[in-house]
Parts: C-alpha cells; sequence; structure tokens
C-alpha cells in the first residue's frame, strides 16, 4: 500500500515522540494524533493489516508539512513522506475530507489553488503585468497565493525588479508549479504533469533564472523536479535570496526605513527546507530595520499554518496562527514582516487589530531610493 | 461495566458539557493514537499488529473545573480514567488498558506566571516541559529538568512519575524541584499542596502526589524552581579500568563536590553505546561530568575531581569525550540510535545505597545472563546522591519470540528476575520511570506490609477505583 520509503519513515517515527515540542499544530490542538508519532503509527498499523479508516485520513491533513518535525530528526527521518502517501491514499480511496475532495476537484479542474483561470489569475495586478515582455532573462514567478490572497507583495515585487533594471517577465498564463496539488494530495503523477508543463513555458520564457515569489513553489522547484529528473532550464532563487543579491550588488539601493518594533516570523519552506534564514535578515539590516527576534526563530520558527491550509481547514489555521502570534506578543514588537505570501496571507487574516502585518517586499518597495 | 443501546451516547454528551463539544473525541484514528506508550509490550504489539488498547472516550479538558467535571461524572458512572499526558513513558502508565476515559491533558498548557523573585515558575501540568523550560530560557533562567524526554513529556507526566533529568545530581529530581501543586481529587475536589515544600505542617502533600501515576489524582498545574543559567560549563571525562573504581571515584566526588552531569558507564555500554555514538575505542569504564556555574567555583570542582579520579587510577580523557556526550545527550534516544522493535528491551532502572550498589549491579547482571540465553546487560550510573546511586540496567535481546505469548511472557520474566534481584540485594524498584502496568505486579513485593499505606490512601482517595486501573500496583 505505502512505498517502502513512507513504511521505513511510519515505522521509524511510531514509537518516537521527540518532535512533539515542534508541531505547531499538535501544541495548539493538544491532539495526541496530530503529532507525527501518532500519524506514523497509523501508517505502520494500516501496513499490518489495518483498515483506513475516515478518521484516520481526515487526522493526515492536520498537518501543514511545516517540516519542524522533520528538522529537528537527529536521524533524518521524514514524516511529510507518509503523510503526504496517506493523502495520496486517502483521496484514491475516496476517503478524504470534504473539504479537501472539494479543493482537490477545484484544482483539477483548474490547475489553480483558488479555482482561477489563467486569464483571471492575474486580475489584481493586471497592470502591474500587461506591459511585460513575453521572453526575458529571468522569470518572476508569481504563484497562486501572492496573485489571490496578497497582490500587493507581486505588485512590490515587480516595481523592484524594475527599478533594478532586471530584464524579466512574468508569465501571463502562469501554470501552478504543482506545490500545493503535492502537498493536498501527495506527489502523485497529476503534481508531475503540471511540474512538467512549467517546465516547458519556463522554456519558453528563455529565462536562464526563475524568482519564486513563494517559497513552496521555490522548494518543488529545486527539490521535487530535480528528483523528477525533469529538464528545469533556469536556475531558481527566493525572493529574499534574490533582494539580497540585489542589494550586494548594488542593483538596488535601500534608504532606512524608521520602523521600529519589528520582528520577523521566518517561512518554514525557507528556513527549514531551502536553509535560508539569512537573506531576508540581511535585506531587512540594510534598510536599518531592527528586528526583534521571536524565541523561536530561524528553523526553529513555528509555522502560522500556511495558504493550504487556510483553504481546506480554515479554524485549525486560526488556531495554528494564534500560537505564532502568540510568540509574537512576547516580544515587544507590534509589526511582523514576514517573507512569504502565505505567511502573510495568514497573519493578515487572524492577526489582532493592534499588530501590523507587513511583507520583505512591501518595505524593499518602501525603500527603494527612486 | 458495560453500557447498553445508547448509554454510551448519553455519557458522551455528559462529557461534550463538561468540556466542549469539540474536546471529546470517539474517532477511531484518536483511540488509535493512545494505544501505544514507550512500554516495550505495548509497542511489541503495535509491531505484530494486534488490535491496541483503546478508550472509550478522548476528553480534552481545559481547566481544572473541566478535570473536575469529567471526574464526577466518571465517578458517577464508574468508568475508569486514564490520565495522558505525553504518553512518552516507558512504564504503560498512561495506556487505557481498562478502556474508559483518556484524559488527554495537553489543551492545558499555559504559562501561569515567572515569580523571578522566588525564582520559580508555574504552568499548567499539560504544557510539554520543553515549552516550560523555554518560557524560562526566554527570562534567563532554566528549570535544569532535562531529562530525554523533554521535548515530549509533560509537566504532570514527570510529576506523576517523579522523574530526573541529566542535571540531577547539582540540581535534584521533579520531586526535588517541585514547590507546589494544584491536584484534582478523584472526587472532583480541586486542592492546593502548601505553598512550600518545606515545613512542619504533617506529611508532605506533594510527596504524596508526586509519583501516584494517575492513581490518586490529577495533577493540574505545578511550580517548581528556576535557576539562573550557570555562567560556565565545564566538561571533562575518565576512564577507569574496573567500574568497581567508578563507583567509589564518583562516590567521592559527589561527597565533595556537586557537578551537574555524572555519568559512568559500565564496561558493556562503554563498548557499545559509548563507542558507537561518541567514539571512545578503549575498553574499561568510561567517565563523563559537567561542572558549572561560577567559573572559579567550577575550577575548584573540575581539580577535585581530577584528584579523586587519579586516586582510583581514573585516566583523564579530557574535555572532548564529556562535550561530545553533551551534544548528543538527546541523539541517543531517536530511531536508529536507541534499541527498537524487533529487538525485546527494557530499563531496569534501580536505585540503592552505596554498600549495595555493586552487589545489586552483579546480581541483576548475572541473573539476567545467566539464565536468559541471548540476552544481553548493559548499565551505567547517571543519577548521584550523598548516599548512593541510581543503576541504569538495561537488558537487549536482539531475536525475541515471535509468537506474542511467549514474547510478553519472557520479557515479563526478565523483568521479574531482574527487579527481585535488585531488591534482594538492597535495590529499590525503580528511580525514575515509574511503576506503571510493566512493575505494578512487584510493587506489593517491594513494600511489604508497607503496601497497605498506599492502599489506605488509594481507597480513602478514590473508592470507586476508577483512577487508572492496574497501575502502581493499586
Amino acid at each position: 500500500m505505502f512505498s517502502g520509503i513512507a513504511y521505513e519513515n511510519a515505522d521509524a517515527c511510531r514509537f518516537c515522540w521527540m518532535c512533539r515540542h515542534l508541531c505547531p499544530i499538535a501544541l495548539r490542538t493538544g491532539k495526541e494524533i496530530n503529532g507525527a508519532r501518532a500519524k506514523g503509527l497509523a501508517v505502520s498499523m494500516m501496513e499490518r493489516g489495518m483498515d483506513y479508516d475516515e478518521s484516520v485520513a481526515a487526522a493526515m491533513w492536520e498537518c501543514a508539512l511545516c517540516g519542524s518535525c522533520s528538522n529537528n530528526c537527529a536521524t533524518g527521518y521524514e514524516p511529510r513522506i507518509f503523510i503526504r502517501e496517506a493523502r495520496s491514499q486517502a483521496v484514491a480511496q475516496g476517503i478524504a475530507p470534504d473539504a479537501v475532495m472539494d479543493l482537490f476537484h477545484v484544482m483539477m479542474r483548474t490547475g489553480n489553488l483558488y479555482g482561477k483561470s489563467p486569464d483571471e489569475k492575474f486580475a489584481a495586478i493586471k497592470d502591474s503585468v500587461s506591459s511585460l515582455p513575453s521572453t526575458a532573462s529571468v522569470l518572476l514567478y508569481i504563484g497562486d497565493v501572492a496573485a489571490e490572497k496578497a497582490p500587493e507583495l507581486a505588485k512590490a515585487s515587480i516595481a523592484i525588479l524594475k527599478e533594478a533594471g532586471v530584464d524579466f517577465t512574468v508569465l501571463a498564463d502562469e501554470p501552478a508549479s504543482g506545490a500545493y496539488l503535492g502537498d493536498l494530495i501527495g506527489f502523485v503523477e497529476e503534481v508531475r504533469a503540471r511540474a512538467v508543463r512549467l517546465c516547458a513555458r519556463i522554456k519558453e520564457s528563455k529565462a536562464d533564472r526563475v524568482v519564486a515569489l513563494d517559497p513552496l513553489d521555490a522548494r518543488i522547484m529545486l527539490h521535487e523536479y530535480n528528483e523528477w529528473n525533469l529538464e528545469l532550464s533556469a536556475d531558481v532563487v527566493t525572493m529574499p535570496a534574490y533582494l539580497a543579491e540585489l542589494v550586494r550588488l548594488k542593483q538596488i539601493s535601500l534608504h532606512a526605513l524608521d520602523l521600529p518594533g519589528c520582528t520577523f516570523h521566518d517561512a518554514g519552506a525557507l528556513s527549514r527546507d531551502l536553509h535560508d534564514t539569512e537573506s531576508a535578515r540581511f535585506v531587512l539590516k540594510s534598510m536599518g530595520i531592527d528586528i526583534e527576534e521571536m524565541f523561536l526563530n530561524r528553523d526553529l520558527a513555528k509555522s502560522c499554518g500556511g495558504a493550504l491550509l487556510l483553504e481546506y481547514a480554515p479554524e485549525l489555521t486560526e488556531q495554528t496562527a494564534q500560537g505564532r502570534l502568540e510568540d509574537a506578543a512576547r516580544t515587544s514588537a507590534r509589526t511582523i514582516i514576514t517573507e512569504a505570501p502565505g505567511s502573510y496571507a495568514v497573519f493578515k487574516t487572524f492577526c489582532p487589530d493592534d499588530v501590523t502585518i507587513t511583507d520583505l517586499t512591501l518595505l524593499v518597495e518602501q525603500a527603494l531610493e527612486i | 461495566m458495560r453500557f447498553e443501546a445508547f448509554m454510551d451516547k448519553m455519557v458522551q454528551s455528559e462529557f461534550e458539557d463538561a468540556v466542549g463539544k469539540e474536546n471529546v473525541s470517539v474517532s477511531f484514528a484518536d483511540k488509535l493514537s493512545y494505544g501505544v506508550d514507550y512500554f516495550w509490550v505495548s509497542r511489541f504489539w503495535a509491531d505484530k499488529g494486534q488490535r491496541l488498547p483503546q478508550p472509550d472516550f478522548i476528553v480534552r479538558p481545559g481547566s481544572a473545573a473541566e478535570v473536575s467535571k469529567v471526574l464526577k461524572i466518571a465517578n458517577y458512572y464508574k468508568i475508569p480514567v486514564h490520565t495522558w499526558g505525553g504518553g512518552s513513558g516507558s512504564q504503560g502508565s498512561a495506556l487505557p488498558m481498562a478502556g474508559g476515559i483518556i484524559l488527554d491533558m495537553k489543551r492545558m498548557n499555559r504559562l501561569i506566571g515567572i515569580d523571578e523573585n522566588t525564582r520559580s515558575i508555574t504552568a499548567e501540568a499539560g504544557m510539554i516541559f520543553q515549552t516550560l523550560e523555554w518560557h524560562a530560557n526566554e527570562h534567563g533562567y532554566t528549570t535544569m529538568h532535562i531529562p530525554s524526554c523533554l521535548t515530549c513529556g509533560t509537566i504532570g507526566g514527570a510529576l506523576a512519575h517523579r522523574g530526573i533529568g541529566i542535571m540531577s545530581t547539582k540540581y535534584g529530581k521533579i520531586d526535588d524541584q517541585c514547590l507546589n501543586m494544584e491536584i484534582v481529587l478523584p472526587n472532583g475536589d480541586i486542592i492546593n499542596t502548601l505553598p512550600v515544600p518545606k515545613h512542619a505542617a504533617g506529611p508532605d502533600l506533594n510527596q504524596i502526589f508526586i509519583g501516584s501515576e494517575g492513581t490518586l489524582g490529577i495533577i493540574t498545574k505545578a511550580t517548581v524552581k528556576l535557576f539562573k543559567q550557570p555562567e560556565c560549563r565545564k566538561f571533562g571525562s575518565y576512564l577507569f579500568q574496573k567500574f568497581d573504581d567508578g563507583i567509589l571515584a564518583c562516590r567521592d566526588i559527589v561527597q565533595l563536590v556537586k557537578p551537574s552531569i555524572l555519568r559512568l558507564f559500565d564496561p558493556a555500554e562503554t563498548v557499545s553505546i559509548i563507542k558507537s555514538i561518541i567514539g571512545v575505542e578503549q575498553v574499561g569504564s568510561f567517565m563523563n561530568y559537567a561542572v558549572e556555574g561560577n567559573p572559579d567555583i567550577a575550577e575548584f570542582e573540575q581539580e577535585t575531581i581530577r584528584r579523586i579520579c587519579e586516586r582510583y587510577g581514573g585516566e583523564d580523557m579530557g574535555a572532548e569525550y564529556g562535550e561530545k556526550w553533551y551534544e548528543n545527550r538527546i541523539t541517543f534516544f531517536y530511531p536508529g540510535h536507541i534499541m527498537n522493535n524487533p529487538q525485546m528491551f527494557g530499563t531496569m532502572d534501580t536505585v540503592c545505597t552505596y554498600e549495595n550498589v555493586l552487589p545489586v549491579y552483579h546480581a541483576m547482571k548475572d541473573v539476567v545472563e545467566q539464565n536468559f540465553p541471548g540476552v544481553r546487560f548493559i548499565a551505567h550510573c547517571s543519577h548521584w546522591y550523598d548516599w548512593g546511586t541510581m543503576i541504569y540496567d538495561r537488558f537487549i535481546m536482539d531475536e525475541p519470540p515471535e509468537d506474542p505469548d511467549e514474547a510478553i511472557r519472557l520479557h515479563n520474566e526478565i523483568w521479574n528476575a531482574g527487579v527481585r534481584a535488585a531488591m534482594a540485594h538492597g535495590g529499590v524498584i525503580n528511580d525514575h520511570h515509574g511503576i506503571g502496568l510493566k512493575l505494578s505486579r512487584l510493587m506489593k513485593e517491594q513494600y511489604g506490609p508497607a503496601m497497605q499505606v498506599l492502599e489506605g490512601l488509594k481507597k480513602s482517595l478514590d473508592p470507586n477505583g476508577i483512577m487508572n486501573p492496574y497501575k502502581l500496583g493499586l
């Protein structure tokens, strides 16, 4: 039923509790099934003949796939492998929760997390992308989340690249990277097919570099595309890393912003999966912004839930986000700076009135010396 | 008791009324997740794909008042109550062996406050201990309760099993570190122990409920000591030719100075786990330590340790191995580094006075190795008291019987033999893992007529016998 590697990881995790303290969802709900250990136990029992029950399937989606557990594992086990496969199995068996299946159908029909057609996807940033060339050396990959939930981040990114004089474009019909579908239903063939399509479009753009605004898109391009031996004709870089590069190379010049009382939220895909915790901090520093770190920061930063969880489990996302907002509240900061559209969208949705949410791209746009 | 027809729904709705509908579950997934703890038999049972022990209801209270309501309902219907914190215990204490209720405490994870004047921290008992430690760290303090289950056990779990951390020789066990607690009695009354742990107002209520493993009440809140982060921490290590020499050296050390870490490994563990994790190649008994706090005092302590170890023929192995052990202190417990199924294994941590350390160690080693072919025995001493030490004896069998009946029988025979050998030579049944289901049957042998004191408490506080049945010999 499960692949050998999923089985091996589940069997390792089923009797191990060592990452319990880091699971942002288990910490908030207090539910035993929410930890990686219990999910591993369920998979291992299924491999030993237990039926795959709907409640067990539902539990597999009570996970943000944030990687806190695997990042902590001294042996290097990866619960996300068996959780993704369990999601694939549940969808195949028709026992996934209704909210997941609804989203699945939307994504299969449109390819977009929010059910937007290619024509609709960039409606909110139409003016910013309309005059861009069809080919360029840099491709800015906006992603579903920024396009729909945080268009101001997309606009800011475009403005920054223009100011930097970068020869860049955005795919007018930007296909999905597969990142969100892969998280929703596992890395099945449908996901790979989307990846193949995006690789083809990237090639047509003639870009030798992709700048991914959403680190989840960067992660799948850098990790899974490589594992799947896809022909990705361009290097992939995340937006914080690219901004740091523009600053270092003096392609953009930033003036100091008077912004006291800030803290910074690390995106898990960047800090844990792509191991970049310093690019954003460097850029913030170059704008004269002193951040007051939350106690758990960098690769220990708790996930806020993320954009996918927000779509199929908004209440659980709110609980999870509150965990991170409480971390922020224990600092004296009243502004939280994000570095990913997903975090920005989630915090914007759930932050209290006395907290301001902003993003690295917005601040850089503000600090550009034009 | 068996509920007929829709009676279970009636009871469930009472729990939902008490703690909120969203905090009561009868789902299969939730039931499954409580079917295994670190107890080898439960792991073996799962590994063989057997049906795991399951509760009938999972109830997740959010306050002591809600715990009280749940216990009143449970008492009325005489439903067993199994309290579950992290579920990472090795003794089967939290397993729902009688069905009934799993009372998962992890929603009760709020920080109540830090008292920097007193140097104490108060939190709800369902908080993961690492979270408590982080709260302390945010303010420049530490609880100095650093067990291997730091990241997975709860405050309540540590208290309910008389837990211990790697720094215990200097900073004490959880029962030394706890100032006071809030407890919900089985009848639903919410009580508090006295504000301070040292007094002359009769027997110490703290010490009645610490270690009670959910059989006498439910710990819902606790205040524990805080310590300033040490200014320095210095490491060292020695190799003794004989385990016996190391025991004497460590005994002498703790009479004069208080290392935070002091660990002495027998030759079998030195050439196995210590070799594989930190790379010590030599044969003998490896010892590592840490001293900490004020740098001047730490330096004096280090020099004292050096002189004592020299007296007993200890070879100075330098600071590096001590540092390496500290860096890997948690690594030992991750899959791939620790014993795991299909192996059969157990930790018979016993505790005794210095007079009895070697007799207990040798008696246990002999009885296990000589009576059970294919079973290895390794040990270390890592928690030192003025009067004696803990012996962390572990047995390992690489190829246990496949048949569940045979394997469980053999497992229990090894435990019976080892623990009885310890008790016969002055050892005490357990130092810091607790009793649980694993050792429940041996409690009467340990206590003799004194067991009636514990039984009297049980009968008085829990007359319906609903609190964690089959555990702690009660």
